[in-house]
């Protein structure tokens, strides 16, 4: 098992930077890939593993352009792992360009249903 | 007939398709209408609407195919795809077979989005997202994102083929700005 979980961007499947090290995680680009579990599973994997000996903080960019429904759920399953962690160790960060009301509305259903506190940053 | 010119001549046509449907050729179809979509003069935000619903839409069908048989999705009719400019907007339409077994729970499914107003659908979303079960097919959210999205109600028929299937239209509208 490395430390690091790391996928380059595609355009159907977005950049994985998950440095386990510095506990610095980002999801970056797009997530349309027909079969998101398939796609998602070994991240799951990773953060599994990940929470048995997390960092002290733990800071998740979300920055997406674009996301279908079956990567919603698997963003859910990514944030239900990062409840685990010990309370006020966990950062996410939700980007939006400014003028995607669609992507703010998205990361506004995120926060309503997640225990951690999702901070909405408009992409200067 | 006359109706129908109307309708032909009031609409353009970005991209369409007719024809057998694989997995990579919805993956090939995905990618092309994001290239014309991309030449288009318009607001970011509704470029990005019309992509992401005709992604649910084409990844919809995908995830059909479990319930179809395999041979029925070689037919050169198997499915169709419409992406176009119309007056009020772009609208987005799909066709595709569905086993006649399935068509009572998708047409109530349709109906009790159709009902619903924009406050219900993003209560209803959440609901799914947070309860729901991840299941290898579709998410269970791909209508309500299409009608949340789109803010307009989705269209759709089904009409029957055989003893087997039916054909199920599907047509998304959304709203933009007059070019």
């Amino acid at each position: 098992m490395t430390n690091n979980y790391y996928l380059a961007e595609t355009n159907k499947t977005p950049q994985l930077n998950f440095d386990g090290q510095s506990g610095h995680f980002v999801m970056a680009g797009r997530s349309i890939p027909e079969n998101s579990i398939e796609f998602y599973q070994p991240l799951f994997n990773w953060l599994d593993h990940y929470s048995t000996a997390p960092q002290p903080r733990t800071v998740f960019d979300i920055k997406l352009e674009y996301f279908n429904t079956s990567s919603s759920k698997c963003l859910v399953e990514i944030f239900r792992r990062l409840e685990k962690l010990p309370p006020q160790s966990v950062v996410i960060n939700w980007y939006y360009e400014p003028d995607d009301e669609d992507m703010l509305d998205s990361g506004g259903d995120f926060k309503n249903i997640v225990a951690i506190p999702i901070n909405m940053i408009a992409i200067q | 007939m006359d109706n129908y010119y109307r309708k032909i001549q009031s609409e353009a046509i970005i991209m369409s398709y007719k024809g057998a449907a694989t997995a990579s050729l919805l993956n090939s179809m995905i990618d092309v209408a994001q290239t014309r979509l991309s030449l288009l003069t318009e607001q970011g935000q509704v470029k990005k609407r019309v992509f992401s619903i005709l992604v649910e839409l084409l990844q919809n069908i995908y995830h059909h195919f479990q319930d179809t048989s395999y041979l029925s999705m070689q037919e050169d009719d198997a499915i169709i795809f419409v992406l176009a400019r119309d007056p009020n907007g772009y609208h987005v339409s799909t066709g595709n077979y569905v086993s006649n077994s399935e068509v009572p729970r998708l047409q109530a499914k349709l109906d009790t989005v159709n009902q619903a107003t924009a406050d219900e659908l993003r209560a209803r979303y959440q609901q799914v997202l947070n309860n729901g079960t991840l299941t290898q097919k579709s998410a269970g959210l791909g209508f309500l994102d299409m009608a949340r999205k789109s803010g307009n109600k989705l269209e759709y028929e089904f009409k029957p083929y055989d003893h087997q299937f039916s054909f199920f239209s599907l047509t998304v509208h959304i709203t933009a700005p007059q070019p």
